[in-house]
């Protein structure tokens, strides 16, 4: 054949790529990896100082409640909001290290990768159940207590919008979880085995 | 393969490591990110994730091996986060059995590394890991110390990589015909 080229020879060809970026001094390197830790650092505290600001204004609020009821609901909100700073922190700090990168091979890290994925989507009810929870006792203690009848059937219709929104995102996370799971279920035979098949 | 004294500082391995691997390195780039701009930002990446592993590095493998991991991890993320806008990904098998990438037979040395560079692209993750190590001369046993397969499975997915690479680059188009 002609124009065969032989893999030994695509080799070559690959390797031979001409260089276009430059090389990094250790100066800029680690004014990037300092720049990079900041970045992480500010917004993990901008996200937890949202948490508790959230949190605070709840606490305020159900303890200046005028019924218990809707101080149920503030609590419930409040809690919420602290479940999933907890959530962001804890997650956070399971996320990938800098030393996993290199002691992982690129099998295991890819099933940590879709683990994690697998984990968000199914434990996602946790945090979400307390604000939802918190949000429908809320909209139930205003038709008890408002004083125009005219808003309860609005309300009514909120707290069906609100359940039936929190329904379908747990179903819809746990498809995704499961999809997730026979990837991994699929991915460790696969990684396993001696005969390897395609690819899943 | 390139030795190492574990008492080397970050700095000490950084430096080295972007002597020794930078144009390997860049080559690995170019297997996840066809866009320039994109890669620029994958090959920074991955420089990045190199200086902050190195804090860690015990010796317990090789650097080499450390290098392709941290490399390929870095990568494999970046592709993941950019993956929502992208074609779906495919096997070995599947690139096997798709004779359209070639249109004709490859004329000169840039075409082929073009063609080459769209199929490594369109493989999943982990096949795409052992094309690229194949490609960059590394054997079976260092490719499944890095990609922790079975050397079994390794030495399966070369085969298969020799297969597709002399389908592809058969006389362009002759496959299937």
């Amino acid at each position: 054949m002609e124009n065969e080229l032989p893999p030994k020879d695509l080799k070559t060809i690959w390797q031979s790529q001409h260089s276009e970026a430059t090389q990094m001094s250790i100066d800029e390197i680690r004014t990037k990896a300092w720049n990079f830790e900041r970045k992480v650092r500010r917004r993990n505290l901008r996200e937890y100082f949202a948490a508790v600001v959230v949190a605070a204004g709840f606490a305020f609020f159900a303890w200046h409640s005028p019924s218990r009821m809707v101080s149920v609901g503030n609590l419930a909100v409040a809690a919420g909001a602290l479940c999933f700073a907890y959530e962001l922190h804890r997650r956070g700090s399971s996320r990938t290290k800098p030393k996993d990168l290199g002691t992982m091979g690129c099998l295991d890290f890819h099933l940590g990768q879709l683990e994690r994925q697998r984990d968000l989507l199914d434990e996602s009810w946790k945090w979400m159940i307390w604000l939802v929870l918190g949000m429908a006792v809320l909209m139930a203690a205003a038709i008890v207590t408002a004083p125009i009848r005219k808003t309860a059937p609005f309300l009514v219709v909120a707290i069906l919008w609100t359940a039936t929104w929190f329904w379908m995102m747990l179903r819809r996370n746990k498809r995704k979880a499961q999809t997730l799971q026979q990837e991994i279920d699929e991915l460790s035979r696969w990684g396993k085995s001696h005969e390897a098949g395609p690819l899943p | 393969m390139t030795t190492l004294d574990v008492g080397q500082t970050q700095a000490e391995l950084y430096s080295e490591t972007a002597a020794t691997f930078h144009a390997a390195l860049e080559r690995l780039a170019r297997a996840y990110e066809a866009d320039p701009e994109s890669r620029r930002d994958l090959l920074q990446e991955i420089h990045l994730a190199l200086w902050r592993s190195f804090a860690n590095f015990d010796g317990r493998c090789s650097l080499r091996t450390w290098v392709y991991r941290v490399a390929h991890n870095a990568a494999a993320s970046h592709v993941g986060r950019q993956r929502k806008n992208n074609l779906p990904l495919v096997s070995l098998e599947e690139a096997e059995a798709a004779p359209d990438l070639n249109n004709g037979a490859a004329a000169d040395q840039q075409e082929a590394l073009e063609r080459l560079l769209t199929l490594v692209r369109q493989l999943k993750p982990l096949d795409r890991q052992v094309i690229v190590s194949y490609l960059e001369g590394l054997d079976a046993a260092a490719i499944a110390e890095i990609t922790a397969l079975s050397p079994s499975n390794v030495a399966t997915r070369i085969h298969r990589i020799k297969r597709v690479l002399a389908v592809q680059f058969h006389e362009g188009g002759s496959h299937g015909k």
